[in-house]
């Protein structure tokens, strides 16, 4: 099975970045989409199915928290999981966003196999 | 001084860490140059949260480009815009000072605002630390500054 991925940052850097982290990861992806915070995800996700969302935490507009949480509010919280990247490593950032409804946590910097390893944990499986 | 020590220990961790890991550079640490290089790419970011103050990365524009290629996958650095480059220099910025707040602060929870390039001058963060690096292709500058402590 390819992956849909949807990317929520509002770094192109760090988006082009995770592009390249799936190449070389070995994950077989179909579509990755990108958005530049949670409010384009919002609307991206009206159109799109992805599999699995990658998001950061801190981003201008909607953050990943509140994003995280509009999700969960919605009831689609567990149709499609999240993983939160971010370089935020603390434990109570890891409890909370848990608790908000993210289903996995990488923080940077990360190597291409702890992505692949955290997708595969989070999607019960393998692609590869 | 002792947790000035410890917050330059902690932020040259983690920067050794980002930059190794996701730009596939090994730097060394460097004293504080003197005159103060000339081309340099600066970006700032504040953060609040358990501590609040602020942090600024220079980079010599030449590492500035190198590094862009090696986070962005470029054969020649020389493919990198300006914009690129500054992009990926305002995301070095994010990682290394989050990174660095987890580690002062494991238990609890900061906000980061985006960073954004500023004009380069010496030392503005002057009651912060500075830790400088070394990289074949040119200088790192890192300063933390913490306003208060909750």
């Amino acid at each position: 099975m390819a992956y849909r991925v949807l990317v929520v940052d509002d770094s192109a850097a760090m988006r082009a970045f995770i592009r390249r982290v799936f190449d070389l990861s070995g994950l077989e992806v179909e579509t990755i989409f990108e958005a530049g915070d949670g409010q384009e995800a919002m609307d991206l996700l009206d159109r799109e199915w992805v599999d699995v969302i990658l998001t950061d935490i801190n981003m201008p507009g909607m953050d990943g928290e509140q994003f995280i949480a509009l999700r969960a509010e919605s009831g689609v919280a567990n149709m499609t999981p999240v993983i939160v990247v971010s370089t935020d490593a603390t434990t109570a950032r890891r409890e909370r966003m848990a608790q908000l409804g993210a289903r996995g946590y990488l923080v940077k910097p990360f190597a291409p196999e702890a992505l692949k390893g955290e997708i595969e944990r989070v999607l019960g499986g393998s692609n590869a | 001084m002792l947790d000035a020590l410890r917050e330059q220990a902690l932020m040259l961790e983690a920067a050794r860490d980002i930059l190794e890991m996701m730009f596939f550079a090994s730097p060394e640490s460097s004293e504080v140059p003197e005159p103060w290089p000339g081309a340099l790419l600066t970006a700032e970011l504040r953060f609040d949260g358990a501590l609040a103050g602020g942090f600024r990365i220079h980079i010599e524009k030449d590492c500035a480009r190198a590094l862009a290629g090696n986070f962005s996958g470029a054969f020649d650095p020389a493919e990198m815009d300006a914009k690129a480059t500054v992009g990926v220099l305002c995301e070095l910025a994010n990682m290394v000072c989050g990174a660095t707040l987890s580690r002062l602060e494991p238990d609890s929870i900061f906000n980061l605002s985006s960073p954004q390039p500023v004009e380069s001058g010496p030392a503005e963060l002057c009651d912060g630390v500075q830790q400088w690096l070394r990289l074949d292709e040119g200088l790192i500058g890192l300063e933390l500054y913490l306003e208060t402590s909750a």
